[in-house]
């Protein structure tokens, strides 16, 4: 069978603008939380989240030229996150024609200031197409879900199909996991997956406030988002991108590329139980893990940490550790379990492609990033959370869960590469 | 590609504007009906003015829970209709004669259609003096003036994640967006997942709206209708859901079931619309021709996928004739031409009409996927 291995990465988060960055800010417990600036949220029942901060979008503008016209915040997160995993892949540019495309988004950006115009009259939308189609080149209400994918396919001249994947919180994970299984089966070499999102628009914070799925504590947004703590109120919405390039081992090691790790396990499933709250039985999400276990070939033994999905939200997260007990039995109870979301808040589509990516990186750099503000573990939450401090990892793989809204579940296994 | 173990076609679910009967849709294609009419709202401004709609079907009485209703979109109802009715046409009873972790769910959803009835509410408390949106008022007044249920209707998973939670439904996954092509790659995942072992079956297909007016003021802006202002015709926004049942050999066979056809062929590829060059989109689907269809297959049936005359629907059928010579045995068809075009279920359907024909004459049928997007796919089905 063959094997795939990461051999790119690309970050843009609310702790940092690229791995390096974003990696330090992580193993260091910065929270990348604050008060929301991208558009006044005073009145707002919630009004903090996660910015990437000092995003130069002129600058993506002018490395990507056929961007000027895009105004959706999650694409231009995007091309910079594949942007530095293309970079940092080291793959010359003529070789991705045959790149297979991947990526993740959730809801649409839909421009409500346009629709908002026209609001008072009688007939909205024949005023709307009035005002919008007058004239060529007029605005786009909308951004649809695969204007990354596809500007990411014509600016590399990929001849593969790429996808648009809008399965929520999972979509990254998806994406991910979607890519490993087609170079595992020889269908492609080289793959570019990942996801992008910003929520962080009215529509998007408004609705998630509506649902009471958000931490409303806007007074103290750094410890807003507290994974496993009993006193939990929520999560808090971030924003960002994340990408990998995913390879086929000869192909990585006949170009001589530097090898993160190596893919070995995807699983998903869906809970097929409410649209708004996860099973409280975890099953959905313990057979993603089952699953992502069963293709790796592994036992729940060999699995050495787990990037958990840890929202912050009270129902999310003891199913999760439940999930996790089901899957691991004693061996959850010996392995480290963290939760970036703490500090970047939860990036939805792009919150599975960050923490791959993270996962990646800490089998290559021999650390674990904490879970901050956990200052009292709930009790239903009793495995070994990193809490505060990064630690020290020398164990050889990493398993990386995602949770979505509507009950879509995906699970991912990294390993260590050794040469 | 080449399946290597074999992925039948068990049950097919449609919701169209031509019922939701494969049979009768399959009859009313060949008697050369249309449910193409000219819009029903003010169509001035836009340059298609035709649309094929669902009507007179009891769509929610297919529901199997009526308190989801409140919850869920138009295109969300159709998706849960079209995916019950496939189920039911495949004679499965999921945790009953399946395991539901052993059923996968791969589907599409189209480019969304703003609930407006939601949203101008909102709109309207959030208008400052001068009519412009206030986010401060969005705050303290709009918010108000919605449901929480608004998230439901316009996040894009949110129509295939009712289908997995009314049926049951919790095997492998993903859901595509927004186009015909995404749709296929819908489906070929299906395949993939059944074929290696993943899923024993698997439910895939799309469902989407665009036969309103906020429907056609997205697609006027993503330059779907330029064919309609440079050549006069054009594709007809339609919407619905269709949804196949996909099942291994081995447990189509253990349940003595009759399939429609088996997948056995199959490739996507892409074509770069912005080129202009009719040579390349050529070579692009003989390739997919090529890769897909075996040398000297009886081929009975083509389901063409270009609607009403434009250009990439005459490039489409002359290659597809071109490959396969214009014999007076091989039957052509344009579901578009009678269904209207439904974008994210558009490949859904094109698989679905191949599968019946198939059946019914035992010939293969060739089913092409060629929709707005740079994605196309082309699938080789042939008769059990």
């Amino acid at each position: 069978m063959r094997r795939v291995v990461i051999t790119g990465i690309g970050i843009v988060c609310p702790v940092g603008n690229t791995v390096d960055d974003s990696w330090n800010a992580l193993c260091h417990g910065v929270s990348g939380l604050g008060p929301i600036t991208l558009f006044d949220a005073s009145t707002m029942p919630v009004r903090i989240g996660g910015e990437v901060k000092n995003f130069d979008v002129e600058s993506i503008k002018n490395r990507w030229p056929r961007a000027e016209s895009l105004r959706d915040r999650k694409v231009f997160l995007g091309l910079a996150a594949a942007q530095e995993a293309i970079e940092s892949s080291g793959c010359p540019i003529e070789e991705w024609a045959k790149v297979a495309i991947h990526v993740g988004m959730s809801l649409e950006s839909f421009f409500l200031e346009d629709v908002a115009e026209v609001a008072n009259e009688e007939d909205l939308t024949a005023i709307l197409a009035a005002r919008t189609l007058s004239s060529l080149g007029g605005p786009l209400l909308q951004s649809p879900l695969d204007t990354l994918a596809e500007f990411l396919a014509d600016r590399l001249s990929s001849s593969i199909p790429p996808t648009t994947n809008c399965s929520a919180c999972a979509a990254g994970g998806q994406s991910i996991g979607l890519a490993f299984r087609q170079i595992r089966a020889g269908e492609i070499d080289i793959a570019l997956a990942g996801a992008a999102d910003s929520m962080l628009n009215p529509l998007g914070l408004g609705g998630f406030s509506l649902l009471k799925a958000l931490s409303d504590e806007n007074d103290d947004p750094k410890r807003s988002c507290r994974p496993f703590d009993v006193t939990r109120t929520g999560t808090t919405l971030g924003e960002g991108a994340s990408f990998l390039v995913l390879e086929e081992l000869g192909r990585a090691q006949d170009r001589n590329a530097k090898i993160y790790s190596e893919i070995v396990g995807y699983g998903s499933s869906l809970d097929s139980f409410r649209v708004s709250d996860p099973d409280p039985e975890g099953n959905g999400a313990s057979l993603a893990m089952d699953c992502a276990l069963k293709d790796a070939k592994m036992p729940p033994q060999a699995v050495d940490a787990v990037n958990a999905h840890g929202t912050g939200t009270p129902k999310n997260d003891p199913v999760e550790i439940m999930a996790i007990k089901r899957v691991l039995g004693k061996r959850s109870f010996e392995i480290p379990i963290h939760a970036v979301k703490s500090m970047t808040g939860h990036m939805i589509a792009a919150s599975g492609a960050l923490e791959a990516a993270v996962s990646v990186l800490s089998l290559n750099r021999n650390l674990i990033p904490p879970t901050i503000n956990l200052a009292k573990p709930d009790p239903a939450c009793d495995l070994y959370i990193v809490k505060d401090f990064a630690k020290a990892f020398t164990g050889n793989t990493v398993l990386s869960n995602s949770f979505g809204f509507g009950g879509q579940n995906a699970a991912l296994i990294f390993r260590r590469w050794i040469p | 590609m080449k399946s290597e173990n074999d992925v039948f076609i068990t049950g097919i679910g449609c919701v169209t504007p031509l019922g939701t009967s494969p049979n009768v849709l399959l009859d009313a294609i060949r008697a050369g009906q249309t449910a193409i009419k000219p819009s029903l709202f003010p169509s001035e401004i836009f340059y298609c003015k035709n649309n094929a709609r669902v009507s007179n079907i009891d769509v929610e009485s297919l529901i199997r829970d009526p308190k989801s209703l409140r919850l869920m979109n138009r295109d969300a109802v159709f998706a849960a209709a079209a995916a019950r009715l496939a189920i039911e046409d495949a004679g499965v009873e999921i945790d009953k004669n399946i395991q539901g972790r052993r059923v996968g769910l791969f589907g599409s959803t189209g480019l969304m259609c703003l609930p407006l009835e939601e949203i101008s509410p909102v709109l309207r408390a959030s208008l400052d003096s001068n009519g412009k949106l206030d986010p401060k008022k969005l705050g303290n007044e709009g918010l108000k003036a919605t449901r929480p249920v608004l998230s439901f209707k316009i996040l894009s998973n949110m129509p295939v994640c009712f289908v997995s939670i009314l049926e049951k439904i919790r095997g492998p996954n993903a859901i595509f967006n927004p186009w015909e092509g995404q749709g296929a790659l819908a489906i070929i995942e299906a395949v993939r997942a059944i074929s290696t072992g993943e899923a024993d079956c698997a439910l895939a297909g799309g469902c989407d709206q665009k036969a309103n007016s906020m429907g056609f003021l997205s697609l006027q802006q993503h330059g779907v209708f330029d064919s309609w202002k440079n050549e006069g015709t054009g594709t007809a926004p339609s919407e619905g859901a269709v949804f196949l049942f996909l099942e291994s050999s081995s447990s189509a066979n253990r349940r003595k079931v009759k399939p429609y056809a088996t997948i056995k062929g199959w490739k996507a590829g892409t074509i770069k619309r912005n080129l202009h060059s009719v040579e390349d989109e050529k070579k692009v689907l003989e390739f997919l021709l090529k890769s897909s269809v075996p040398r000297g297959a009886s081929i009975g049936h083509l389901i063409l996928s270009g609607d009403n005359g434009t250009m990439l629907n005459k490039l489409e059928e002359e290659t597809f004739k071109g490959f396969f010579g214009s014999k007076p045995e091989i039957e052509t068809v344009f579901p578009k031409h009678h269904l209207g075009n439904l974008f994210a279920a558009a490949a859904a359907g094109q698989l679905a009409v191949g599968a019946m024909m198939t059946r019914e004459s035992g010939y293969a049928s060739v089913a092409n996927c060629l929709g707005h997007g740079s994605t196309t796919a082309t699938f080789y089905l042939e008769n059990c």
